[in-house]
């Protein structure tokens, strides 16, 4: 499992991803304070941001298997710090 | 009134001075350049066809259908993409060791290459060249365009080309090839760096996005005792030619970046004057 990471507004983190066929989650808390949007991007050719609007001290995670090896980014799009991991 | 081939005009300075650049440098390194850019086109189309080949083979994959063999499958192996990888690689590292430290009026000329409109679409037709599809050479261009159209600069803002080759995927998997990843959980600090830098203008750092230079590089070598002879620098030298061509009809402008060192090809039309054929191309 990845070191959990508190990221403020604008900061991000790389993390690495479980090569094709095995998976890869994404973990994300939010603080007290709600009104945070955590974004992560697959650093390959053609890929989107994709964000996720977070309530207050709301837990969520989302799979990142797409991924399949490749590094992603995972960044605070809103105004509180949130933390994040990952399960590899 | 505004014409905007005086802008063109205008920018005319910094491909001249690359030029006067290049051809004050040494003939046996800008050979070496035009080898090495022959090559990255080689490699680069070997390894696009394995990529898209391997992006297919996922998606039907993922939809639960069957995955066709490669079209060669004989030279499809694990052992034959990875060296494929690692020489392009290779030969993108040789094409900046033999120019050297590039000074201010070549990176001037690099960047005017992916941001002026023909400089665009010269760059298009060798990326098709190579075997990118159109949108992932919109995705590069725009990925290099939000670099201030300087991605060796951001590199170099950002770690250098070092860890940018260190880390860059060279393995079996055609999907990740070019572009940075680690075996395992942990990222190197100088990764990080590189990567997040990357992704706070909005892009994604790969050994792609040196190939706007390469293909410049590989164009200037042309002009200074280089011979590149791979077709598909002759399709973007084309384009280029035929674009200068317009700027420089009837404006009186240095025909210096005109000359070009090349026996094999037929020479542009220039300013409606058609140029020499034979053991080089001479100013209008």
């Amino acid at each position: 499992m990845s070191g959990q990471s508190t990221l403020s507004p604008g900061q991000s983190v790389v993390y690495s991803t479980r090569p094709v066929g095995l998976d890869t989650t994404l973990f994300v808390q939010c603080g007290d304070k709600g009104d945070s949007v955590v974004g992560w991007h697959i650093e390959l050719c053609c890929q989107g941001l994709n964000k996720q609007p977070l309530e207050a001290g709301q837990p969520w995670q989302t799979s990142i298997s797409a991924a399949a090896g490749a590094l992603v980014t995972v960044s605070n799009q809103g105004f509180n710090d949130i933390k994040v991991w990952t399960d590899y | 009134m505004y014409d905007p081939i005086d802008d063109f005009f205008e920018e005319h300075p910094a491909i001249t001075a690359a030029v006067d650049w290049a051809q004050g440098a040494s003939a046996a390194d800008w050979q070496r350049v035009a080898r090495s850019g022959d090559a990255v086109v080689h490699h680069m189309q070997v390894l696009n066809e394995q990529r898209r080949h391997a992006l297919r083979a996922r998606l039907l994959s993922d939809a639960g259908r069957a995955v066709p063999a490669p079209a060669d499958s004989d030279s499809d192996s694990d052992d034959e993409v990875a060296s494929d990888a690692a020489a392009l690689l290779a030969h993108i590292r040789s094409v900046f060791e033999a120019a050297g430290q590039l000074p201010e009026h070549v990176h001037a000329f690099l960047t005017h290459l992916s941001s002026d409109p023909d400089g665009v679409a010269a760059l298009r037709t060798w990326g098709r060249g190579i075997g990118f599809s159109g949108p992932e050479i919109t995705w590069l261009l725009e990925d290099v365009a939000r670099l201030d159209h300087d991605p060796i600069g951001a590199i170099a803002a950002a770690g250098g080309l070092d860890p940018l080759f260190a880390h860059a995927y060279t393995g079996p998997d055609h999907v990740r090839a070019g572009f940075l990843a680690v075996d395992g959980p942990q990222i190197p600090a100088e990764l990080q760096a590189l990567v997040s830098a990357f992704r706070q203008r909005g892009a994604t750092p790969s050994v792609f996005h040196l190939l706007p230079a390469v293909a410049g590089l590989t164009w200037l070598s042309g002009m200074a005792g280089g011979e590149p002879e791979n077709e598909v620098h002759a399709a973007t030298l084309d384009v280029m030619v035929g674009a200068l061509g317009q700027c420089w009809s009837g404006r009186g402008c240095s025909g210096k970046v005109l000359s070009r060192r090349t026996s094999q090809r037929t020479c542009k039309t220039i300013g409606g004057k058609s140029l020499k054929t034979g053991t080089g191309c001479y100013p209008v």
